[in-house]
């Protein structure tokens, strides 16, 4: 499984590096967007809006974590199903199961690294210019945003791997389902009582890569 | 000694939808051999190595490879399997050294030397990128590292594709002193039948429908003949049965007969279906010519 590590840091490397330049940029740009706030307004009224109306001061990050994801998923499993290439790796001494579960886990930790990035930055972000309770607050209300980059990361790896078109288009239309939900609200810590379930929609579509790879094996029937 | 098998298909069917490929289809390919499978294109070539390379599941039938199942292989015996995909698939992201450590940590019996035996002729260095390879390059490369797994079974889908006259005969020098060497089980297919004639010790032949033939390839030269009767102004071609395997009318109207049988039995029985067999010649035939007489020409 070292191996499989080594294989997969070879061929991420590049994108995943380009992803974190990519995600730091937009942590800079997240940090010098509140600061310009709280230099044309005064912090008072800034602390009343997020507090009393409930204005999100860190909306542009919403959909970072998804095209992260998506964009990771794509690094990650293209190389490997354009011509077939994928079948390299099946052939590899190692059951198909720990095969697929090792690429997911791998390409997740990648993906867990820069999305633990996006939450640091929120927090000093918000923890800088805000009194300390709102910081909690704030993972909390991005926690579905993270959690639809990791939904966008499994769900493209699902839609890549599946050789079934048909499967291919409900896999698709189910990620999107799935992604929309988590987006339903942008109400400060409106999911949480609905993450749990949603988490558990999340790590379904894990055993359903599982199956794409074993259609993909058995030539697509 | 007696010999272990290596392949064994018994009763295969396999169809695609509607489509039919194989039906009832069994051949073995015994340890030791380099077998090449010949067929024209349609009939189901590139179905079967997939079946073999275990990336599809017969709809019925059994399709084994060193004793297992070969959809659904266990570790050691992958181990122990060779596979070059057509277009020499590789992890094109990997330089040289790279796919070298990658895939020898895989492989307990990993020959460095067998590959850096290959790979050092093209005077690459180890950081060279094997996306940034030419066709040719890439072949070499890929060969390495299946040669170096030191599998007891190779596979090779169609490796001369993309490859010049140079690449091919490197390629293919390399491949049959490994397999000579080794003792080494080798299936090959391609679609460069006049190779197959420095490689093989038996041809399978593949006929649509899944029919096969399966025979030693100097068996094989020296029993199938071809004949050729200059143009007799005679329209019809005589029929395929017993005696004539297949008949063919050349560009310059020549009568081309092809059979397993000798000069007079051919010239009696194109005398029974009306055609004067006067002038008929036995010619010498390379394996393509041979293959192409078998097979037919359309």
């Amino acid at each position: 499984m070292q191996a499989l590590l080594y294989k997969e840091w070879l061929k991420l490397k590049p994108y995943w590096l380009l992803i974190l330049l990519g995600n730091l940029a937009f942590c800079g740009y997240l940090f010098l967007d509140m600061r310009h706030q709280f230099r044309i307004e005064h912090a008072e009224m800034l602390y009343y809006q997020a507090s009393q109306i409930g204005r999100l001061f860190y909306a542009d990050l919403r959909y970072v974590p998804l095209i992260t994801g998506i964009a990771l998923a794509i690094a990650q499993f293209a190389p490997e199903v354009i011509k077939g290439r994928l079948r390299l790796s099946m052939h590899l001494p190692v059951p198909l199961a720990p095969l697929v579960i090792a690429h997911v886990a791998i390409g997740l930790a990648a993906l867990g690294v820069v999305l633990a990035l996006d939450m640091a930055a929120l927090a000093i972000t918000v923890g800088v210019f805000f009194p300390g309770a709102f910081v909690g607050s704030a993972l909390e209300t991005a926690l579905p945003w993270m959690l639809a980059g990791i939904a966008g990361y499994l769900g493209g790896s699902l839609v890549m791997l599946e050789p079934i078109r048909r499967h291919q288009v409900s896999y698709l239309a189910l990620t999107v389902g799935i992604v929309w939900l988590f987006h339903l609200s942008t109400r400060y810590e409106a999911y949480d009582r609905a993450l749990p379930g949603l988490i558990l929609l999340v790590v379904l579509t894990v055993p359903a890569i599982l199956l794409s790879a074993i259609r993909f094996r058995d030539g697509g029937r | 000694m007696t010999k272990g098998v290596a392949i064994r298909v018994e009763n295969l069917f396999h169809r695609y939808g509607p489509r039919v490929i194989f039906d009832g289809l069994s051949f073995t390919v015994r340890e030791g051999g380099v077998f090449g499978l010949l067929g024209k294109n349609g009939v189901g070539k590139t179905t079967l190595i997939k079946l073999l390379m275990g990336f599809l599941r017969p709809v019925a039938g059994t399709c084994s490879v060193l004793g297992e199942a070969s959809h659904d292989l266990s570790p050691d015996v992958k181990r122990r399997i060779g596979l070059v995909f057509e277009g020499h698939l590789a992890y094109e992201f990997m330089s040289i050294g790279e796919a070298e450590r990658f895939f020898s940590a895989w492989y307990p019996k990993w020959r460095r030397d067998v590959f850096f035996d290959l790979v050092d002729r093209l005077r690459l260095p180890l950081t060279h990128r094997i996306r940034d390879m030419s066709e040719g390059q890439r072949s070499q490369v890929v060969l390495g590292l299946v040669m170096a797994q030191d599998p007891d079974l190779l596979i090779l889908d169609d490796y001369t594709m993309g490859l010049d006259a140079g690449y091919r005969r490197l390629f293919l020098d390399y491949l049959v002193h490994y397999a000579r060497e080794g003792a080494k089980t080798v299936l090959v297919t391609s679609h460069v039948v006049q190779d197959m004639e420095r490689l093989v010790d038996d041809v399978i032949f593949l006929r649509a429908g899944g029919d096969v033939f399966q025979t030693s390839l100097s068996t094989f030269m020296e029993n199938f003949r071809h004949f050729r009767l200059p143009m007799n102004g005679q329209g019809s071609l005589p029929k395929p049965n017993g005696v004539i395997h297949n008949a063919e009318r050349e560009a310059d109207g020549a009568l081309s007969v092809f059979a397993f049988q000798d000069h007079r039995t051919v010239e009696t029985e194109l005398r029974d279906q009306g055609i004067e067999p006067s002038g008929l010649t036995q010619i010498p035939m390379t394996l393509e010519d041979a293959f192409i007489g078998y097979t037919g020409k359309y």
